[in-house]
């Protein structure tokens, strides 16, 4: 994931937010436990936490890049 | 040159600093809306509120794609793309403010309860009223950077405004990405 | 009058009366053209709100940041000499040192005000029967009395904090000086309008503000809810910018385990405020609403329930209590060291401590709703948790004791501030057990024993070591010392009194007096240990009015004192002159070399100045 280009990894995350959400819709139309929902909840969550926000920027200021 | 190494040590220095700020603001204010989850689920249990799901997926989708063009916004400016990134601000702004339309105008007039009827009403107007008046606040300060944008204010190398107002963005869309589920798919009917 | 009519606080008042007028006018306005008729409630509401962003306007708080807004430059805080002399104090400074003194006026004036209300309605409890006050007033009163104090407790601690966390640390301000100035000034209005929900009414649910009754009395809860909600915000802020402060700004070799223990017990309370405070915030916001738009949160009839307020409230107001508190036991370890000359008995052990407490407090709330009718399997988990709280509190006492032991304590007034703190605040923990305990809080619960309890907390917490605070570093804002004759006279007078006003309390308590009652039966026999904690609270009173006294003669008259007073080791008397410059130790570096309190080790530092060039650059301009 880190070797692709912040462009394109930005992209392949946001297909993977969609793809999560679509499943997270059918789930829920269906009534599923909500403990999956949660579970994809916080997936999603952690992906944006992580390539979207950036939270290593400040959890380890000296190695984060500048993008 | 001495001078120059310490502005950028400097100015290094002041965007961890800045970073750290804008972090502990999200920690305190996730607290917040996690009260408010606290509220739903203490008042309605497993309780499905039935609103109009293709709305939710709709409204949703438009969030999770601004939050898209926001971040292409931000590597653009960080690569230098002047026009790449007031174009995917731009688009970002409209994502926003469609959000707060098909919130607000459309969801608030069309849902089957008002904020008086019941622990219902309350809950979900009191949880989409707190986003949505977060989103109009994010869209605030990204207007501002538009603004300063066009002005040419940020460069590669400076522009925590952009950084801070992205960051703003996606929390607010995290938000989002536990409230949908909690608000529209979770529980029975 | 010109330069009067400038000054950043009157302009900001007089912004803040006009907001307020605009406000309840654009509502009316809105109203009137929808064709509804006046409504007073969500006027004063909106009126309120936008009188404290137009105080904030007017003070000058929004200025730099429209500037950056529009992208544009502006100076470094360290680049912003503001005016001098007695005027910085009224206006929007950006040194933390100015900052830190507006907040300790700020938070004296609030002590006063509600000390002051304590003082009208204790009158009323003096006898038996109604002679002074309606129940509304008393109940106003009371509720009143707690919740400026609150926001007196928050102010002193953000005062304590701010003048002396970068000064211990050795930054030259806090992280974000603006963010610093704005937290301070948006507590002034939100003061004020806190004051005037007597002015609507009054309100009747005590300052903890539980629905239904909330939902339904008098509008002056709505002035309550807006004041506090609005402090919360200065507080939350304030918190951010103390952790980013202690975080990143410290000198340049001092690690977390080598920093002052002040700057520890500081960063614990700023993680709870910065979290917790956002709960009492939405909490009372819900009321707001529920009262304003009808969302039935709290109303069980319509769906809601009364409860989820309790657990909501209490989250932040339990840890609240440890927030008030944390500083001030930092005070007392920070400063028995140097007056028993030893070494901090098991520093790492109190650093730890903090934090502890501050973590614990996060799972003890419901101990405040044993009563309340919460389910019965959370009682037990809760008492459990809450007794938790005493160990790392015991840490901190065996600390001091061991710190104490074999000392050569000196006893000037602020050690014996910190002596009375600490005895104060071990019987505040000796009661605690009995009120966290269910079997025993059934029955204490809601009684004076309680309000007993609380006090002995606040004052050993807070109280004590905020005058000692202020009699220890007078000398750092000043250059001049304190009179040891009055602060002697100030302790003597106030200790006993006090224990005269906690010892009835509690007594009257276990008798089966309960609280926020305006009136009792004379058959209980209560009448003349209610005068004598009447009597008790008027002593408190005059021992603080003599300590203004000194507190504004000693700033003229005091003897002048530049150097090390206290002889201490830490870098803001060890280094810097008095009263502390401004931008404290620009063009001075110091190394840490030692560790902070060892006191009496022959020939160890913790500090050393590592460059003085600089310093004579300075004396130049």
């Amino acid at each position: 994931m880190t070797k692709l280009s912040p462009l394109k990894r930005g992209f392949v995350i946001f297909v993977i937010l969609g793809v999560l959400t679509a499943v997270e819709y059918y789930l829920g139309v269906n009534e599923v436990p909500s403990i999956l929902l949660w579970t994809i909840a916080i997936i999603k969550m952690l992906l944006v936490l992580q390539f979207f926000m950036h939270i290593n920027r400040v959890i380890n200021p000296n190695k984060g890049g500048h993008e | 040159m001495s001078s120059i190494n310490n502005t950028i040590a400097s100015y290094q220095q002041k965007l961890a600093i800045s970073r750290l700020g804008l972090w502990l603001f999200f920690a305190s204010d996730a607290f917040m809306f996690g009260g408010l989850l606290i509220t739903r689920f203490y008042l309605l249990g497993n309780k499905n509120l039935n609103l109009d799901q293709t709305l939710g997926l709709l409204v949703t989708s438009i969030l999770l794609i601004s939050s898209f063009f926001m971040n292409r916004a931000e590597v653009m400016v960080s690569q230098g793309n002047h026009k790449g990134f007031i174009t995917s601000l731009v688009i970002t702004i409209l994502l926003g403010i469609s959000f707060l339309v098909g919130v607000v105008g459309l969801e608030w007039g069309n849902a089957h309860f008002g904020p008086g009827d019941g622990a219902e009403g309350a809950v979900f107007y009191m949880m989409t009223g707190m986003h949505a008046f977060h989103v109009l606040t994010g869209i605030i300060f990204l207007g501002l950077v538009l603004r300063n944008g066009l002005n040419k204010k940020y460069t590669a190398e400076k522009h925590y405004a952009v950084e801070a107002s992205a960051n703003y963005w996606h929390f607010i869309d995290v938000v989002w990405i536990i409230y949908y589920p909690v608000l529209y798919l979770m529980g029975t009917m | 009058m010109k330069s009067f009519m400038s000054t950043g606080i009157v302009k900001g008042i007089l912004y803040q009366i006009t907001g307020s007028f605009m406000g309840a006018g654009i509502l009316g306005g809105i109203r009137a053209l929808m064709g509804l008729s006046w409504k007073t409630e969500p006027a004063i509401v909106l009126g309120g709100l936008v009188g404290a962003i137009g105080f904030m306007v007017g003070v000058g708080g929004f200025k730099d940041w429209w500037k950056m807004a529009l992208g544009e430059e502006v100076n470094e805080a360290s680049q912003v000499f503001g005016e001098q002399g007695l005027k910085r104090y009224f206006g929007f400074s950006l040194d933390h040192k100015v900052i830190g003194i507006q907040y300790g006026i700020l938070s004296m004036v609030l002590l006063v005000l509600g000390g002051s209300l304590a003082l009208i309605f204790r009158v009323e409890l003096a006898q038996s029967g109604l002679q002074i006050l309606n129940f509304v007033q008393f109940n106003t009163l009371v509720g009143l009395h707690g919740m400026v104090l609150i926001a007196s407790i928050l102010m002193g601690i953000a005062a304590m904090s701010n003048y002396v966390v970068p000064l211990l640390i050795g930054a030259e301000d806090m992280a974000f000086p603006r963010l610093n100035a704005f937290s301070f000034w948006i507590a002034v209005p939100a003061s004020i309008i806190l004051m005037s929900s007597m002015l609507f009414g009054g309100f009747e649910t005590g300052w903890t503000a539980y629905p239904p009754l909330s939902v339904r009395g008098p509008m002056g809860i709505q002035m309550f809810f807006l004041g506090v909600f609005i402090v919360g915000w200065s507080s939350i802020l304030g918190a951010l910018n103390l952790i980013a402060t202690v975080l990143t700004m410290r000198s340049k070799g001092m690690e977390l385990f080598k920093m002052p223990i002040f700057a520890w017990s500081v960063l614990a309370t700023s993680i709870i405020s910065l979290t917790a405070t956002q709960l009492i915030g939405l909490s009372f916001q819900l009321v707001m609403f529920e009262r304003l738009f009808e969302m039935s949160f709290f109303t069980p009839s319509n769906g809601g329930n009364p409860i989820l307020f309790q657990h909501l409230f209490w989250f932040y107001s339990h840890p609240a209590v440890y927030i008030f508190v944390l500083p001030g036991l930092g005070i007392i370890s920070e400063l028995l060291p140097v007056f028993v000359r030893k070494p901090l008995f098991g520093y790492k052990w109190v650093a730890m401590s903090s934090m502890g407490i501050a973590l614990t407090g996060f799972l003890v709330w419901g101990h405040h709703m044993f009563t309340a009718g919460i389910e019965e399997y959370l009682r037990v988990p809760f008492m459990y948790s809450t007794l938790l709280v005493a160990v790392p509190t015991g840490v901190k006492f065996f600390s001091w004791v061991a710190t104490i032991w074999q000392g050569k304590a000196r006893f000037p007034v602020p050690m014996l501030f910190v002596l009375g703190g600490i005895i104060v605040f071990l019987l505040g923990g000796l009661t605690g057990p009995p009120s966290g305990t269910v079997s025993t809080d059934l029955h204490l619960h809601d009684t004076y024993y309680i309000v007993g309890h609380f006090h002995n907390t606040m004052f050993g917490g807070f109280i004590f070591p905020i005058f000692a605070a202020i009699y220890y570093w007078y000398p750092k804002i000043t250059g001049r010392r304190m009179s040891e004759t009055l602060g002697k006279i100030h302790f003597y007078l106030m200790t006993p009194s006090f224990f005269l006003m906690t010892f009835g309390q509690m007594r009257i308590g276990l008798l089966g007096m309960r609280r926020r009652i305006a009136d009792y039966d004379p058959a209980m026999g209560f009448d003349f240990t209610q005068l004598l904690i009447t009597i008790g609270g008027y002593l408190i009173a005059i021992s603080i009015l003599i300590f203004f006294y000194n507190l504004i003669v000693s700033a003229k008259k005091g003897e002048s004192a530049t150097g090390n007073v206290w002889n201490s080791r830490s870098p803001e008397w060890d280094i810097l002159p008095s009263p502390a410059p401004a931008h404290n130790y620009a063009g001075i570096h110091f190394n840490v070399v030692g560790e902070p309190y060892d006191y009496g080790l022959k020939g160890s530092k913790y500090v050393e100045l590592a460059q003085v060039e600089a310093q004579s650059k300075e004396s130049d301009e």
